[in-house]
């Protein structure tokens, strides 16, 4: 198809398109109008029935806890895709980039970054405890808090340097929290098997409603979704850091 | 209901145990050397697929339903995510496994790098298929949808070195996206009006109701978006580039059922949620989904014909099953299902087959193009005839459980009033078994020209087609250090010769099987049985039941012995195909039938441009026929 020819089909499929969804959202209901039975229902029971004050949390890893599961290994397959893809190649080789004027001593960065980026990096470890730690009280868990602990690495790199960075997320222990992570939340969901129930039934006790530890499986779940996720997204950022710092075409 | 204790606990198994197998070996690959990761992998593949066989038997009487989280339904209002396990869905599942386990075991010798990571990736993409096949909530099955896609997007690229891998996997990324989105959309839309992601109870939610806009753009979003992933005409355009560039192993995957899934999800929307609705006409959506149909058989068939790429080949023979496969499902009878899904399994393991046939080929002689193949097949005998037999499966020679599929399409289509299918469908199938036959005449007798000039049919345009000869083949990925042996002396390991000849074993063994058709037609019966559904999944219902009773499949001895003769007759034909492709004699009707297909080969640009355009383009077109057919 010549670009003309497409955008002339464009044009004409995109408004046929545009009518329909328009057709279609002027059939929802309006904003703020009603929320459906579903969700009034599940409002009304989860903080009874699961002690929890985050209805979000027990319906992402509760009520509907089997879809978090399959995105859970939705994240792990990207990341192991872009592992597969950003691999050195054959014509590739791993090599640290060269000073080219060896004479001249590379300055170390400043204190006030290094302090800066220390503190920045263990504020945010700290918040990603906080987030995959409760969230069963307030607004996060396990996807939020693992994705905060992830950025403290990319926050050592932008105060250091590549090599420090490496040695802060060696990447034997990257992968293993991504794979603890993800085989854990089968392993809790097996637990309700075991007990007699079905699998990922909430079986362990719920507490006290506003507790820290409270919710039954669901703060375990929130733990084992953050070291999946703090895993995958510090093998995401190595990756392309690798790409473009380390990976060299082989010359010829 | 309430299920044996051992046997509910295989349903949750059934995608617990091949996500835990990948979450470890993903962790853990560097602990384990090659054969133990190799070896796990097989096993867990392998266990996965008996427990969705135990699952198809278990379910044949009646659909399990098994709740996550223990959350029942209360009052007809679903609180959880169910899982509606049936026989079709199960035997989908399991022909998944069978073909991830023929995969893995033919990755043994195949992939060396990227330390197993595919290991982890296919068993999550079965994993996903088995998600996909047995799940009842809508939203459950997007994020399937998109499970099974991510891995695919990945596996696809996985020869990452080379331009035509990367390029076909964007192609795939972006169009087989767009359709996610779009059946997130149609998701949105359908929660919105229902209030509920449960397919039995969005279902009885718009029983009796009159479609409105809404319920349009839902079933155009939906169905479109899936059809994307069937890769029906015009929403294929990403396929061919997609198979001819992934390597083999998951071109298998992608052959055998990616596609066919977007299909089974077309279908268990229509019986679960869009048929109950009032005014809707069911000859109109027939007439909706046959046109399809027809439309992505023929276009597929011609393409391959024109392909001298063979994966390419094969891509555009898989669409072309995939158009039948529709026109079957799209009869809207049990009848027409169980034919379509025994030619599913019968179609997918030969297509697997010749996937893995072509790929020996490639790895012995570092190339897929028919033209340079020409009469180098010497030694490689075994392929040769597996790629033979497999061409002759997809031409429904019997007693290969395709023929049995076919008889009943066959008979499908006599029932509902459009014999004339037939012919459309012997045409297709001819035209895609003709064209593999031909390539295997140029290999291995070393029939037609050597040099074909650039205006013989049979030249198909294939862009980069000398950077994807050896993209794929081990000695690239090993080239660095050491000297590799020139392919002419290297023995094919026999965990590459196995499988294809397992595979068709497999359809043999099914073929001879007494009684397949009717184990398909009580699956498709209980698949299309709405009212059961929506009884089983929420214990309640409204609407009418449908007269009961089992669908009667005409096996006549008579109508067999029939088939049979047409199945030969099919085979034949397809013979004479091959031998028209190659005849010198038939050069100027070969150069007549390349220059009235050449717009077509044109349109296949492998621009994404002029994908995502045909993808708009199509689903408009999809809703203005719903709106037809639904309102």
């Amino acid at each position: 198809m010549s670009r003309r020819v497409r955008l002339m089909l464009f044009a004409v499929a995109a408004a046929g398109l545009a009518a329909t969804l328009g057709v279609g959202l002027a059939g929802l209901p309006s904003f703020g109008a009603q929320i459906t039975d579903y969700a009034r229902m599940l409002n009304e029971m989860a903080p009874r029935q699961r002690h929890v004050t985050d209805v979000v949390s027990a319906i992402t890893f509760d009520y509907r806890g089997i879809d978090t599961l399959f995105e859970e290994f939705i994240l792990l397959a990207a990341v192991a895709g872009i592992s597969v893809l950003l691999r050195p190649l054959s014509d590739e080789i791993r090599q640290l980039p060269r000073d080219k004027a060896p004479e001249r001593s590379i300055p170390p960065p400043s204190p006030a970054v290094w302090l800066l980026a220390a503190f920045l990096s263990s504020l945010l470890v700290l918040t990603g405890l906080e987030t995959v730690t409760h969230g069963t009280l307030t607004p996060g868990g396990g996807f939020q808090g693992g994705v905060i602990l992830a950025s403290a690495l990319y926050v050592v790199y932008l105060g250091t340097n590549y090599v420090t960075v490496e040695r802060f997320q060696p990447d034997a222990l990257l992968e293993a929290s991504d794979g603890v992570g993800a085989s854990g939340y089968i392993l809790i969901g097996l637990l309700g098997l075991l007990a007699g129930a079905h699998f990922l039934s909430n079986v362990v006790g719920l507490g006290a409603t506003g507790s820290p530890i409270s919710g039954g499986t669901i703060p375990l779940l929130n733990l084992v979704v953050g070291a999946e996720v703090a895993g995958g997204f510090a093998i995401l950022a190595s990756e392309f850091l690798d790409q473009t710092a380390v990976i060299r075409t082989r010359r010829r | 209901m309430d299920l044996g204790v051992s046997a509910s606990a295989l349903v949750p198994a059934s995608i617990a145990v091949p996500l835990a197998g990948a979450a470890l070996m993903a962790g853990f690959s560097r602990l384990m050397p090659r054969w133990a990761r190799d070896l796990s992998a097989i096993a867990i593949a392998l266990a996965t697929t008996t427990m969705t066989l135990i699952l198809m038997a278990a379910s044949a009487g009646r659909p399990m339903i098994y709740w996550f989280s223990g959350w029942r339904p209360s009052a007809g209002m679903a609180i959880g995510i169910d899982y509606a396990v049936g026989p079709l869905g199960a035997g989908m599942a399991s022909l998944a496994g069978v073909l991830a386990s023929a995969a893995l075991v033919y990755c043994w010798r195949y992939f060396d790098s990227a330390r197993g990571r595919h290991h982890a990736l296919v068993l999550i993409f079965l994993a996903g298929s088995v998600d996909f096949c047995l799940t009842g909530d809508l939203f459950n099955l997007f994020v399937a949808l998109e499970l099974v896609a991510v891995t695919a997007f990945a596996l696809t690229g996985y020869n990452a070195g080379y331009p035509a891998p990367l390029q076909g996997a964007i192609n795939f990324a972006v169009t087989n996206s767009l359709g996610g989105m779009t059946v997130l959309m149609g998701v949105g839309f359908l929660y919105a009006r229902t209030g509920s992601l449960n397919l039995a109870q969005i279902g009885q939610a718009l029983t009796g109701r009159h479609a409105d806009g809404l319920v349009v753009a839902a079933f155009a979003l939906l169905t479109g978006g899936f059809l994307v992933k069937a890769a029906i005409v015009p929403f294929h355009f990403w396929l061919p580039d997609a198979y001819g560039s992934a390597p083999i192993p998951v071109c298998v995957l992608f052959a055998g059922v990616m596609s066919e899934l977007g299909l089974f999800a077309v279908m268990r929307l229509w019986v679960t949620v869009f048929s109950g609705l009032a005014g809707g006409s069911g000859p109109r959506m027939r007439a909706v989904l046959l046109g399809f149909g027809i439309l992505t058989a023929v276009v597929g068939a011609v393409m391959a014909l024109a392909q001298l790429h063979l994966k390419r080949m094969l891509a555009f023979v898989t669409m072309s099953h995939l158009g039948i496969y529709l026109i079957g499902v799209g009869l809207l009878t049990p009848l027409g299902l169980a034919g379509a899904s025994l030619l599913v399994i019968g179609d997918g393991l030969a297509k697997s087959a010749l996937f893995l046939g072509v790929g020996v080929v490639q790895h012995q002689r570092a190339s897929v193009s028919e033209t340079k193949l020409r009469g180098r097949g010497r030694g490689l005998a075994v392929t040769g005839g597996t790629l033979v037999l497999g061409a002759l499966v997809l031409a429904d020679l019997p007693p290969f459980v395709s023929s049995a599929g076919h008889a009943l399409l066959v008979d499908a289509a006599d029932q509902a009033g459009l014999p004339w299918m037939e012919t459309v469908i012997a045409l297709s199938v001819i035209a895609a078994s003709g064209a593999v036959l031909r390539a295997a005449a140029r290999i291995w007798l070393g029939w037609g020209d050597t040099e074909i000039s650039r205006t013989d049919p049979g030249t198909a345009d294939d862009p980069g087609e000398e950077a994807e000869d050896r993209a794929d083949t081990p000695v690239a990925e090993r080239a660095q250090g050491s000297q590799e042996p020139s392919g002419q002396q290297r023995r094919v390991p026999l965990t590459m010769m196995l499988p294809p000849l397992a595979l068709l074993a497999i359809g043999l063994g099914l073929g001879l099987t007494s009684g397949i058709a009717d184990h398909a037609a009580a699956a498709a019966a209980a698949f299309s049985d709405r009212a059961a559904y929506a009884m089983a999944v929420l214990g309640t219902h409204s609407g009418s039941m449908p007269p009961g009773g089992r669908i009667v499949v005409p096996v006549s001895p008579v109508a067999s012995a029939g088939g049979v003769l047409t199945d030969l007759g099919q085979v034949l034909a397809a013979l004479c195909v091959a031998g028209i492709a190659l005849d010198r004699r038939a050069l100027r009707f070969r150069r007549a039938l390349a220059v009235g297909t050449g717009w077509l080969r044109r349109l296949h640009s492998g621009l994404v441009g002029d994908q995502v355009t045909w993808l708009a383009a199509g689903l408009a077109l999809l809703a203005a026929l719903g709106e037809w057919a639904l309102h």
